[in-house]
């Protein structure tokens, strides 16, 4: 391989040049004496020999000089030698550097930022063996995709069974639990998982050992427990005794058997339970949910592990032919099945997809924030090239080669761009922490490991390297066109060819930054449009608490009595205006779905029937919520056990299946063959995220439809805070022991569903206004190019009796040119990017006119602000002084 | 007066060191020496410029090089052709018989 010996020759040149000076001498010192004698030989006296050997030699310097560049020196000198001479030049400018590396620091901070949100949500590998050997698979209906994407506990055994290219299936689910230890107890989430959950994933224990399949089989037989490595440090203290040792989960014992190794958390990116307990256990852990026999519910997560040789869409073309013996089999919960294959860590495909497009979005943001910065550049660097024309000039003359002139200014513009691309890392680094600060807490538990890995620092060198090179190329390119003569005299066509590029290039800057600004401005609008308008309630004035009744071990019958006292209680406090149960709130984490289709029609096959989501609301829900009803009204006591079903839809549900009619009073079949009638219909809202297509939904009678845990929603007169206090208590005098998490305001509750949408107006606000800086400073410089150029014409007309205020049109007359062509642009390409953001926003119209004029206008302001002082730099122009240079 | 030195162009240098040096490995004046008898003394280079010629070989991997001990029991580096070397030689041989041919052929006809 030539280029390896090349390479390895330039190497030793450079770290041990004086060695091949020496080695080189020593070996002509050999020929020459070779030579001497073979003379002295041929009868020469010995000072005849050596000089005809001398001389024969040939011109030792100019041997030297090659004879040091083939051995590699040449090119290894001369870049330390660029390097140096880049290095003096930037120093010496302090202010086009500091503001080059502003600009980069800023461009490729962003960058770094995004992409390692990318790398840690996408690309990176589960600290598992071959992990590019393990997916996801999901269970799908083929006609539906939007619909629930998990499976059954019957189903996964069948494909377990019958499958020929997954060497293990295992599955697992969330699931609350509540732990003690020691005397604490404390509601945490963790996994049910099958016995070869580890064993799939090939991943060992760090103490103790792992779930052996074994320990799956008997139900309730095998009470046993592993634990994170990050629960065993914060619960357990890092005790090693207590592998081995027993602890209560759910009120049973079970035995924690091992520890997992730090940097294993699961399957998942941002949901990190903390222990792990074979799925046999489920009765013990869910008591009220029917996870295991039942075919057609069950939220089981699954993944396997391809056979060697088997790649992925084989995989799923052979599972596919299963599923379509399960549907022949069981066709009235299988029908229309299919299995899909991903990488795992995103949980369902809609929300892979759903990250994929949001990063693919942000990452097209930095990626203008840095072309803007990087035409910043550009433009500085010609400025800079053109003010060096004599410089350059002389060193053509001398013998310089065009490419040699280059690749010095090129080296120049790298050495910024790495510098600028090291600040932009720590720059990275600092943003990645405000990030990760910002997530807000959830009892849920999601987590992001955001941190800058070798991925992200290979992506900034890279993208250093080529914005280096990019933004040099043109520049040096340009400054070393060996057009001596006119570059050795003052060139005035030059300039202004120079002036339009940079014209040109500070338009498109202003352009994208316009389109920038707009859409972050359309993104807050939306967001303030969502959280106030968006959920289907109203989220003021109003406060939230959680119980697990079932945890703390009451049945049914104690936790009804339970939920009526305490509403009641609550009810009763000064400042509360009215208070009802919900099983869970709309826009929480997990949703229950249910088949649904009214009374009167056949059931649709299961391909094909539609699924509402499911809540379980006391009587006021609707008033405490803040949901308006458009027909019917709410649930009252008399809506209990033993009294008709019923039920409140939404007007999505009305519509789907009673167009145009009054919806109350018609029935409709829930799940199995149970008939519900409406007694209401309410407003639609948003019930499992801010971004979702209308959705069926149903609300049921929680008098009818128990739920063991249930969230309290009080709405308050004044401030929800200042109650949450009296309600904990009224708690408390009920059950002193009954735990309550997420006490919280209504609009809290909202932080976690509203937190993409915060973080893309975060995200896009700051990149704005980052490219709103860029731009400002961009045309700040052309103005100052350009005036610096003008000085002669500007003493002359000032000379000649032109006054104050004329200079000023002069230069301002070119600012508010660029201004406004940049703006034109820039509204034009809004207007056209309009059809592909709309999708986006909420309420709030991708060419809403007032954004568009606001922004605007603060654009036009910056940019004129930026002209301001190259036009009064021009004013004080001293005419005497630009003439005598003419 | 005398003779005209013709100068050898770069390729032709290359692919002369490397003849010279498939007959065995040997050090920088040996294998002037070599050039010299093979072309028979007429093509007599300027000695030194060997040297950079024989970097540029090695820096492309066709020969390698090591400290030795001559056969005067001097200090002397040695160069030897590699496997890549030896290739680049039966390329190099074959396009030379090519063009001179091609070369003759016109000379003939002319």
């Amino acid at each position: 391989m030539e280029w390896l010996s090349n390479l390895a020759m330039r190497m030793r040149a450079l770290r041990r040049g004086d060695d091949v000076h020496r080695e080189i001498a020593e070996e002509w010192q050999f020929h020459i004496e070779q030579r001497t004698e073979e003379n002295i030989r041929r009868g020469m006296s010995p000072e005849e020999a050596r000089c005809q050997a001398v001389q024969h030699f040939g011109n030792s310097g100019y041997i030297k000089d090659l004879s040091w560049d083939e051995r590699g020196g040449g090119l290894a000198e001369t870049i330390w030698q660029d390097l140096r001479f880049g290095y003096r030049q930037l120093r010496k400018s302090p202010g086009f550097t500091c503001v080059a590396l502003l600009s980069l620091a800023l461009g490729i901070g962003a960058n770094a930022m995004i992409f390692s949100l990318i790398s840690t949500i996408l690309l990176r590998p589960l600290p598992i063996t071959h992990p590019e050997r393990v997916f996801a698979v999901h269970q799908i209906r083929q006609r539906n995709l939007s619909a629930m994407q998990s499976m059954s506990y019957p189903n996964y055994k069948d494909v377990r069974d019958r499958n020929e290219v997954l060497s293990g299936l295992a599955v697992f689910r969330f699931a609350p639990m509540s732990v003690s230890h020691n005397g604490s107890s404390e509601r945490m989430w963790g996994y049910l998982v099958s016995g070869n959950y580890f064993e799939v994933l090939g991943v060992e224990a760090f103490l103790g050992r792992t779930f052996t399949p074994e320990e799956d089989r008997g139900v309730n037989a095998h009470p046993v427990v592993v634990v994170s490595y990050g629960c065993w440090q914060r619960r357990f203290g890092a005790d090693p005794k207590v592998v081995g040792s027993s602890i209560l989960v759910n009120g049973h014992s079970f035995t924690l058997i091992g520890v997992t190794k730090p940097e294993f958390s699961g399957t998942e990116n941002l949901f990190k339970p903390e222990f792990w307990v074979p799925s046999m256990m489920q009765p013990w852990i869910e008591p009220n949910f029917s996870g295991m026999e039942s075919r057609s519910d069950g939220q089981w997560f699954a993944f396997g592990r391809l056979k060697s040789g088997v790649n992925a869409s084989q995989a799923q073309a052979q599972l596919n032919g299963v599923a379509q013996q399960l549907a022949k089999e069981h066709p009235e919960v299988n029908e229309g099945m299919g299995f899909l294959l991903t990488p795992p860590g995103l949980v369902v495909p809609s929300l892979r997809n759903a990250m994929i497009a949001f990063s693919g979005a942000l990452l097209l943001t930095v990626a203008l924030v840095l072309l803007i910065a990087c035409t910043n550049l550009a433009s500085l660097l010609l400025a800079r090239a053109s003010s060096r024309r004599k410089e350059i000039a002389v060193r053509l003359a001398i013998g310089a080669t065009r490419i040699r002139l280059a690749r010095q200014l090129l080296t120049e513009s790298v050495l910024l761009s790495v510098t600028g691309g090291l600040l932009g890392l720590g720059l990275g680094v600092f943003l990645v922490r405000i990030v990760l600060a910002s997530i807000p807490a959830t009892d849920v538990g999601i987590t992001l490991d955001l941190r800058l890995d070798w991925r992200v620092v290979c992506f900034v060198g890279s993208l250093a390297l080529l914005t280096g090179i990019g933004f040099g190329l043109i520049p040096a390119l340009q400054a070393s066109r060996p057009d001596l003569v006119a570059s050795l005299q003052e060139n005035a066509a030059g300039s202004r060819r120079r002036v339009r590029v940079r014209n040109v290039l500070v338009t498109m800057q202003l352009a994208l930054s316009l389109v920038l600004l707009i859409t972050a401005g359309l993104t807050v609008r939306s967001l303030q449009h969502a959280e106030l308008l968006g959920p289907g309630f109203n989220p003021q004035h109003a406060l939230i608490m959680s119980v697990d009744v079932g945890l703390q071990g009451y049945d049914q019958n104690k936790g009804q009595k339970f939920y009526e006292q305490l509403v009641e209680h609550v009810r009763a406090l000064p400042g509360v205006q009215s208070a009802a149960w919900a099983n869970s709130l709309p826009l929480s984490v997990g949703s229950d779905l249910n088949d649904v289709y009214p009374e009167g029609e056949a059931r649709p096959a299961a391909g094909d029937i539609l699924e509402a989501i499911t809540k379980s609301v006391g009587p006021d829900y609707f008033a405490a919520a803040g949901t308006p009803l458009v027909a019917g009204r709410e649930f009252t006591e008399n809506d209990k056990e033993g009294g008709p079903h019923v039920a409140v839809i939404n007007e999505t549900f009305a519509q789907t299946f009673w167009p145009g009619q009054n919806a109350v009073g018609k029935r409709f079949h829930d799940g199995g063959e149970t008939l519900v009638e409406v007694v209401g219909v309410a407003r639609n809202g948003k019930y499992q995220s801010y971004g979702e297509d209308p959705k069926l939904a149903v609300f049921f009678s929680l008098a009818q439809r128990y739920s063991s845990s249930a969230t309290l929603i009080a709405r308050t007169k004044d401030n929800p805070k200042s109650a949450i206090a009296s309600v904990r208590n009224e708690v408390h005098l009920l059950d002193a022991n009954l735990p309550v998490y997420d006490v919280k305001t209504l609009k809290e509750h909202l932080q976690l569903p509203l937190f993409p949408l915060h973080a893309a107006a975060a995200a896009v606000g700051s990149f704005g206004l980052v490219a709103l800086i860029l731009a400002a400073i961009g045309i700040y410089g052309v103005m100052a190019y350009s005036v610096s150029q003008r000085t002669q014409e500007i003493g002359i007309r000032m000379a000649l009796g032109a006054r104050t205020i004329d200079v000023w049109g002069m230069v301002l007359r070119h600012g508010i040119g660029i201004t406004v062509a940049g703006m034109v642009l820039g509204l034009l390409c809004a207007f056209g990017l309009a059809r592909v953001v709309t999708n986006l926003l909420y309420g709030v119209s991708a060419t809403d006119p007032s954004t568009f004029i606001l922004i605007s206008i603060l654009l036009a302001i910056v940019a004129l602000m930026a002209c301001v002082i190259p036009a009064r730099r021009a004013t004080r122009v001293d005419p005497v002084i630009a003439i005598k240079n003419l | 007066m005398g003779k005209q030195k013709p100068e050898l162009p770069q390729g032709t240098l290359d692919m002369l060191v490397l003849k010279a040096l498939s007959l065995g490995p040997m050090h920088g004046y040996g294998v002037g020496q070599r050039i010299g008898q093979l072309a028979e003394e007429m093509l007599k280079v300027e000695e030194g410029t060997l040297y950079p010629a024989l970097y540029r070989i090695e820096r492309r991997g066709w020969i390698e090089s090591e400290w030795g001990v001559s056969e005067n029991n001097r200090r002397a580096r040695y160069y030897k052709l590699t496997r890549a070397g030896r290739k680049q030689l039966n390329v190099e041989e074959a396009n030379w018989s090519h063009l001179s041919a091609a070369i003759g052929k016109v000379l003939r006809t002319a």
